[in-house]
């Protein structure tokens, strides 16, 4: 698989981290466009597509638990805004794909306001428990509503699906574009952790006393940043429906915001790029292995907990810790 | 000294290669096999469907191959690839099948939205039998090598529904079910039968799947004091549960369950709470008629187990993957195959089958059954036309 | 008339089996501090162990207590090997994601070692159904419902009049406080951690005959138990209780009388209403400090 962008190091002097950064990101679409050439094989690429769109998916996660540290285990609820609205729209509305993929980005920024305002103000577990539930009602009303949704059938048979002159239905394409939005999400994401206002989800994640003792509205920041990461999840969803070229209720199921956050946390909450780290072990590892599903699951879930036990940074603590260790005194990685 | 060295061993490693490459590139024995894909849910909550599938295609594979095996004495071989029971799963499994394991066909299928995410990606691509998956829209959409060996939904209710409106006679019916597409068109196809009987249909509750207490719906329904109870419901565990409160409740006159969803899987946990229900069914391992005999028993001794509708669907459909394959002389000219299978009956354990223009096969027979003592009994055959 | 005291009488039993695994859950929350996902597992495991000991020809009623003792065994293994490891880390979210782990490892570890498919638990009450007045209880449930007053009642009691109960609701009162009047605060917090999950797996031992067991049977179990846990007030026992009872009758009202398929969206707009109007719950204080 392709080695993305590696995060991390930074030193203070600005010039020299942005030339080592632009080199990054020229290597990443190096890479990427190495890989869409080279393989010609459907199944490697479209499944590295799809990797990719989860990817998308798992970083979305991430600005809520690594950003403002809530765990959004109603996460799927936009996934599964972007992958109706997407289908919605081109099946029944006739629109095409952008226009379609547009409107739905829109729909889950006001959907993670109106849930935002009621549900973030109190404790941490009352979110992520009401997220969890709604991703249930949401389920149950996309069963219910047959004549938008198709039922619990779902929706299928789409024409072609194509991003103007890209048709999404060729697989290298679809890579390409699906690898393209994930660069571009990082890079974003990479500029959000650096403003001000990434410097506010930091200090409301890790005190929310002493955020608001200095004059951050707590409550203002969890809605923006929750705000912020539902489009990413809506955008994911619809990336989802090339792939799978059908749209049932299940992707409202909380299995996905599970498989995500295993994403995340295998990754390293703290690395910006460490849910596609992890997206692309969750991947491959079952493609290699060929593990039975309940062995993986067991695996995944005792990784996370110990994890979560002895380095709750993820896997990129225990690689920083391992790289100190073994003497490298040159870069401090504490501050992230 | 060292250029000469360096060239001598960069000249052998280059013969090597060479040599590798040709016979990587040399024509392949002529014994190679037929390589037929199985995408089925070996994880999940169908997983013991999927493991029923892999021993009706062993079976159906090995009897192949004992016979001498299809166009000149290639044998059948099978590759199976999990497709976890999601539509993202089949996507992949299905993929994974014709690039990596270079199979000429595909077969499996047992959720309706797995098969169509699978089917948009073999259409034009390879040939397709569904097995299991029951829903219309999956033949609906016409694709030319894609093939259905059960019955679907419509087919079936209308062959039950014939049975519950001419020989049972309830003079009204509630229904309760699942809510999901299969139910959808069973409810759907009970009102049509219903309604052209002169039945009344007093109530239709329908659940979400995680539902497990059904107190409250049957006391509704009870109220309304029906005579016939139609449940619908695949799901074994919630199935089992339902009846046994149906019992605790008292029980209805008449109870049946939607046809093609009762197993033995089902009916063990309920504990003879679902004695009396009758239902219906395209095949019968108790009395499978004369031209099921022979599968039965053999399957009965190679695994010692009888055989359900999940593997004989699953051996129907490798069977006929076969028997096409070698009647049409061909393993890959698909459209010579698929006009082959639209053009011929073929002998299955349950009798004749022929396929419509849509792809479907119309089950020779129909049985209507009962449970008795934990059992499966037969009540009727019906011959469909 | 007759169909609605049905209807009610339905409810409050249903409500009687939401409140044992709701308790257990806020006693959780009040006292632990976590918000255990790993609820709707111990559930499970309750069934499960039931269903280990009358397969093998065990009594049941001797096997629900039985099998209450496995899951207060697994309880603690837990608690000391898992949960106060993370409890104190610096990420305060690390407990709900270790106990969300531990529940999806609990559900692969049972589907491998007892298979997918459902089983089921034989409880001598199995089809009775008891008649008064014309109201059907059946058997079972009324036995679920006798259970859970008792032992709920039992809770109750020990809390205010023991020792250990005293210094259980010290600690879910001011933690602090508690520890420097001497309190030994991390045994409490266990004894806590071990009680709620106790509770989960009593109520799934008491479910079992009428559910059958399956792997996946605690999430609905977390859900409802959430539900209840927030609308009742978190780490108030008497909210859970009221709480459970609430839903139970409201669900089995929404079912008969207005719709069946909408039925689990109920449990949510409830939610979703006290948490605009009433946050604290019913009988929860308001919450001094916010995570």
């Amino acid at each position: 698989m392709v080695d993305r962008k590696q995060g991390g190091a930074m030193d203070g002097r600005r010039a020299g981290r942005t030339a080592r950064e632009a080199i990054y990101v020229a290597c990443a679409v190096v890479a990427i466009a190495a890989f869409a050439f080279a393989f010609t094989d459907p199944f490697v690429v479209t499944l590295a597509g799809y990797t990719c769109a989860f990817a998308l998916f798992a970083l979305s996660i991430n600005i809520i638990l690594g950003g403002v540290g809530e765990v959004p285990l109603g996460q799927c609820l936009f996934f599964g805004v972007g992958a109706y609205g997407a289908a919605i729209g081109m099946g029944k509305l006739g629109l095409p794909f952008e226009v379609a993929v547009l409107i739905a980005l829109v729909v889950s920024v006001v959907l993670a306001a109106i849930i935002g305002v009621v549900t973030l103000r109190l404790t941490g577990a009352y979110f992520s428990i009401v997220s969890w539930g709604l991703t249930g009602v949401a389920m149950v009303a996309a069963t219910n509503l047959e004549e938008i949704t198709g039922g619990p059938l779902g929706l299928f048979g789409f024409p072609p699906i194509e991003i103007g002159p890209l048709q999404l239905s060729d697989p290298q394409t679809y890579f390409a574009v699906t690898a393209t939005i994930l660069l571009l999400a990082i890079l974003f994401l990479v500029a959000l952790r650096r403003s001000p206002f990434g410097a506010a989800m930091d200090s409301v994640r890790q005190n929310p006393h002493l955020a608001r003792s200095v004059g951050v509205d707590v409550a203002r920041v969890r809605l923006k940043a929750f705000m912020l990461s539902a489009p990413f999840a809506a955008l994911a969803g619809a990336l989802a429906v090339p792939y799978t070229q059908i749209v049932t209720p299940e992707v409202f199921s909380v299995a996905n915001t599970v498989d995500g956050l295993l994403m995340v946390l295998l990754g390293g909450a703290q690395l910006v790029v460490g849910p596609v780290i992890g997206a692309a072990m969750f991947t491959l590892i079952p493609q290699v292995m060929n593990l039975d599903p309940n062995v993986r699951i067991l695996v995944f879930s005792s990784i996370i907990i110990l994890i979560m036990m002895f380095a709750p940074g993820g896997l990129h603590q225990l690689g920083v810790a391992l790289r100190d260790r073994l003497g490298r005194k040159s870069d401090d990685d504490r501050s992230r | 000294m060292k250029t000469t060295n360096s060239w001598k061993a960069f000249v052998a490693g280059g013969a090597i290669v060479a040599a590798a490459l040709g016979l990587a590139c040399a024509p392949a024995a002529a014994a190679d096999t037929v390589k037929i894909g199985l995408a089925l849910p070996l994880s999940g909550a169908a997983a013991s469907y999927g493991q029923d599938s892999q021993r009706g295609a062993d079976y159906a594979a090995e009897l192949i191959n004992q016979r001498g095996g299809i166009l000149g004495g290639r044998k059948i071989e099978l590759v199976y690839e999990d497709e976890k029971g999601t539509p993202q799963g089949g996507v992949a499994a299905v993929q994974k099948l014709m690039s990596v394991g270079r199979v000429k066909a595909i077969t499996g299928g047992t959720n309706s939205s797995v098969v169509l995410a699978e089917s948009s990606v073999t259409k034009k691509r390879v040939l397709q039998v569904n097995a299991a998956a029951q829903a219309d829209a999956i033949t609906d959409q016409g694709s030319p090598w894609l093939f259905q060996v059960n019955n679907t939904v419509s087919l079936n209710s209308e062959a039950f529904n014939h049975y519950i409106v001419k020989t049972l006679k309830p003079k009204t019916v509630a229904y309760m079910g699942e809510n999901s597409e299969f139910n959808k068109t069973v409810l759907e196809k009970l009102k049509e039968s219903l309604k052209a009987g002169g039945i009344e249909l007093v109530s239709a509750s329908t659940y979400d799947a995680e539902t497990n207490d059904f107190t409250s719906i049957l006391t509704k329904i009870k109220a309304s004091n029906p005579d016939m109870i139609y449940v619908a419901d695949a799901y074994p565990a919630r199935a089992a549960q339902l009846w046994k409160q149906v019992r605790q409740l008292g029980g209805f006159k008449i109870e049946v369950m939607s046809p093609g969803v009762v197993t033995p899987g089902m009916i063990k946990p309920s504990e003879g709470a679902m004695n009396g229900v009758i239902t219906g069914e395209i095949f019968m391992a108790s009395d499978p008629g004369p031209e099921g005999k022979e599968f039965v028993e053999n399957y009965q001794k190679k695994f010692n187990l009888l055989p359900g509708k999940g593997e004989l669907v699953i051996f129907e459909s490798v069977s006929l993957i076969a028997a096409a394959m070698d009647k049409a002389g061909t393993d890959s000219d698909y459209d010579k195959i698929a006009k082959v299978i639209r053009e011929n009956s073929w002998p299955t354990p349950r009798g004749m089958l022929k396929f419509d223009e849509k792809g479907r096969a119309r089950a020779p027979y129909f049985y209507i059954q009962r449970i008795d003592n934990g059992a499966l009994v037969q009540v009727e055959r019906v011959s469909s036309n | 008339m007759e169909l609605l005291v049905q209807t009610l009488v339905n409810g409050l039993v249903l409500g009687a089996g939401y409140a044992v695994v709701a308790v257990g859950l806020t006693l959780i929350f009040g006292i632990v501090g976590i918000a255990n996902f790993a609820h709707g597992a111990f559930f499970a495991m309750g069934g499960y162990a039931c269903y280990l000991l009358t397969s093998r020809g065990l009594n049941y009623f001797a096997a629900v207590p039985l099998a209450v003792l496995i899951v207060v065994i697994i309880g603690a293994v837990t608690e000391w090997i898992v949960i106060r490891r993370t409890l104190y880390g610096d990420s305060h979210h690390g407990s709900l994601i270790v106990t969300f782990a531990l529940g999806q490892a609990a559900v692969a570890g049972l589907i491998l070692i007892f298979g997918p498919d459902p089983l089921p638990v034989t409880s001598p009450l199995g089809q009775g159904t008891m008649r008064f007045l014309g109201i059907f209880v059946t058997s079972q449930r009324a036995f679920i419902f006798v259970c859970s007053v008792l032992v709920l009642g039992a809770l109750g009691l020990w809390l205010r009049l023991s020792i250990k109960g005293q210094q259980v609701v010290a600690v879910a009162q001011n933690a602090r406080g508690a520890l420097y009047s001497g309190i030994d605060v991390p045994w409490i917090r266990a004894l806590a951690f071990v009680l709620g999950v106790a509770a989960a797996g009593l109520a799934g031992a008491l479910l079992a005959p009428i559910s059958t067991i399956y792997p996946t049977m605690g999430y609905s179990a977390l859900i409802v138990g959430f539900t209840v846990v927030i609308l009742g007030g978190m780490g108030s026992i008497p909210g859970a209780m009221l709480g459970a009872l609430l839903i139970g009758v409201a669900n089995a009202l929404f079912e008969t009388y207005v719709s069946v398929s909408w039925t689990p969206a109920l449990g949510w707009a409830l939610v979703i209403a006290t948490l605009l109007f009433r946050p604290q719950g019913l009988l929860g204080q308001v919450q001094q400090h916010r995570h």
